[in-house]
């Protein structure tokens, strides 16, 4: 068919064969360019993250600058040491659920959402919520697990969009929590001066263990994106956090 | 320009336009928008500290329901030397008839040492036998082991030999077989398929670990969450007085060792008889081998044994 394209037909027929004959190559190019639409290849939409909650609360930032922001915990599965006591021991696990959203709501808000940190390019505030053996590794992986050490050259406001997170938690024979595993989704819009937005998303798998001083992340495993969000750049833009 | 040196220039513009008019044709076509998402990962699990040798004493107890674990004869001793730095690990196969002190007591059977004097007394046993500090020790039973085996999931355990044992009545063939938890307590137990008798057995019992540090590795890679789960098989199914963050950290430094760079080895000795009971007494080999462990970690080719299964029972 596409040798046949650059062929010239014999004009034989009428004015109707010969208005096809002219077409065709309209028609072609035009069948083309739906075929190039279609065969592009496209990277993952902006909206690729599952509905979740909105973060809780959704209050304005406060006279810091800092916007509260508290994960919603979306499952509590409890882990025993032995099978068929896991429902009995939705109490210490929820306790302890609630205790690693504090810790990792305090980290994603110190690692994305707070301007005092992403406008100096310094997370410090961040790794408190990681124990001290694992304080080095996230300061080496500063640029994935925070809004980035040239946030500051790039964004004038950073909001949170969605997070929720589901914990598992290991539950010893004194039925004490004793380790859990959370996965997180989080998800923000970044606003840069020329009102266009990028959506960061982080979905991490955060190893916990408590301390005398709550609990601290252990091990982490996060995949962070950053999708340029064109329907968001036309939207109205807010006030720089 | 003819027509047919025009169809390059028509296409390119086609393919552009319908990809342009993709893009920015009308509502809805934005979620559809070829947009550049960049991607970044980061991971961190902590490991123990790679200047020295860990050493770890598995023990399986002969003890039956309603026994105590902790004082009956070990059926199954294995030393484990965790070498972090190099991300590899030995597998030191103890032939319980291993003949030998015990401190306080009457020379022995290296398995008595649990009854005598439970866990302590067998890791004090082990380590004047072998001159290496055992850090942690853990006990299971003939019913735990199964038992974490099942929760986990179940072991693919690489099989040496057609086996077939009249006593267990399990009969496995050659090669990578997936086995539920009583199977793996079959194949664990088997001494009469080989020829090498309890010396091979020993040497099965490193290919469960092995079977099981693959297994780990594997599910620990899709989802963290499994370190819960073996966390909690292990802890409803051993005696340990390990804390759990010490064994998340033993767990975490296990996952980073590839089951290709662990050695399995079983302490080299020759049959006798003490006291009209059939025993073992290494050779001198065995504590060169020890030896090589605790200066580097791992088992000198002159030193490693011949493998008691390499022979297999017609």
């Amino acid at each position: 068919m596409l040798s046949a394209i650059g062929t010239p037909l014999p004009e034989v027929g009428g004015p109707r064969r010969r208005l096809v004959t002219r077409l065709l190559p309209l028609l072609v190019i035009a069948g083309l360019g739906v075929l190039g639409y279609v065969l592009w290849p496209r990277q993952a939409t902006p909206r690729q993250l599952p509905p979740s909650p909105p973060p809780s609360p959704q209050s304005s930032p406060t006279s810091s600058g800092v916007e509260p922001f508290i994960f919603s915990v979306s499952s509590v599965t409890p882990i025993a040491e032995l099978p068929g006591e896991a429902t009995s021991l939705s109490d210490p696990a929820g306790t302890a659920a609630d205790l690693v959203s504090a810790t990792l709501s305090d980290f994603y808000e110190a690692a994305f959402l707070d301007p005092r940190n992403w406008r100096s390019a310094s997370y410090e505030p961040a790794w408190t919520a990681f124990a001290p053996q694992a304080v080095e590794a996230g300061r080496l992986s500063v640029d994935t697990l925070t809004a980035g050490s040239d946030a500051a050259g790039r964004f004038v406001d950073i909001r949170s969009v969605s997070g929720h997170l589901a914990v598992e938690v290991l539950i010893d024979a004194d039925n004490q929590a004793t380790l859990a595993v959370a996965t997180v989704h989080f998800t923000a819009e970044a606003r840069a001066s020329d009102g266009s937005v990028t959506r960061l998303g982080s979905v991490g798998r955060f190893t916990l263990a408590p301390s005398d001083s709550g609990w601290k992340i252990i091990s982490f495993r996060v995949d962070r994106t950053e999708t340029p969000d064109k329907t968001l750049g036309s939207s109205p833009s807010t006030a720089p956090g | 320009m003819k027509r047919s040196s025009a169809l390059p220039l028509l296409l390119l513009v086609a393919w552009v336009a319908g990809t342009v008019l993709g893009a920015e044709g009308g509502p809805g076509a934005s979620a559809a928008t070829a947009v550049e998402v960049t991607r970044a990962h980061a991971e961190f699990t902590p490991v123990l500290p790679g200047d020295r040798t860990v050493f770890l004493l598995l023990v399986g107890s002969d003890a039956r329901p309603g026994a105590d674990m902790l004082h009956s004869l070990a059926d199954s001793i294995h030393l484990v030397a965790l070498d972090p730095g190099r991300a590899r690990a030995t597998i030191v196969g103890i032939p319980r008839d291993t003949w030998v002190e015990i401190p306080g007591h009457p020379m022995n059977k290296v398995n008595a040492a649990l009854v005598e004097g439970g866990p302590p007394l067998l890791v004090e046993t082990v380590e004047n036998l072998l001159h290496v500090r055992i850090a942690y020790v853990a006990v299971t039973s003939f019913w735990g082991l199964p038992a974490i085996v099942d929760q986990v999931g179940g072991l693919t355990i690489n099989v040496p030999c057609a086996t077939n044992d009249s006593y267990t009545r399990s009969s496995f063939d050659p090669g990578r077989q997936p086995m539920g938890g009583a199977h793996v307590l079959d194949f664990a137990r088997d001494r009469h398929s080989y020829a090498a008798s309890d010396l091979a057995r020993s040497e099965n019992g490193g290919r469960v670990l092995i079977g099981a540090l693959t297994e780990f590795r594997r599910q620990l890679s899709d989802d963290p969450g499994a370190l819960l789960i073996w966390l909690a098989a292990g802890l409803g199914n051993v005696e340990t007085d390990v804390p759990i963050p010490e064994l998340a950290l033993l767990a975490y430094t296990a996952a980073q060792i590839r089951p290709q760079n662990v050695q399995n080895v079983v302490l080299p000795g020759t049959p006798g008889i003490e006291f009209s009971r059939d025993v073992i007494h290494l050779s001198a080999d065995a504590l060169s081998l020890a030896r090589d462990l605790v200066r580097k970690g791992v088992v000198s080719p002159k030193h490693l044994p011949p493998s008691p299964t390499k022979d297999c029972r017609p």
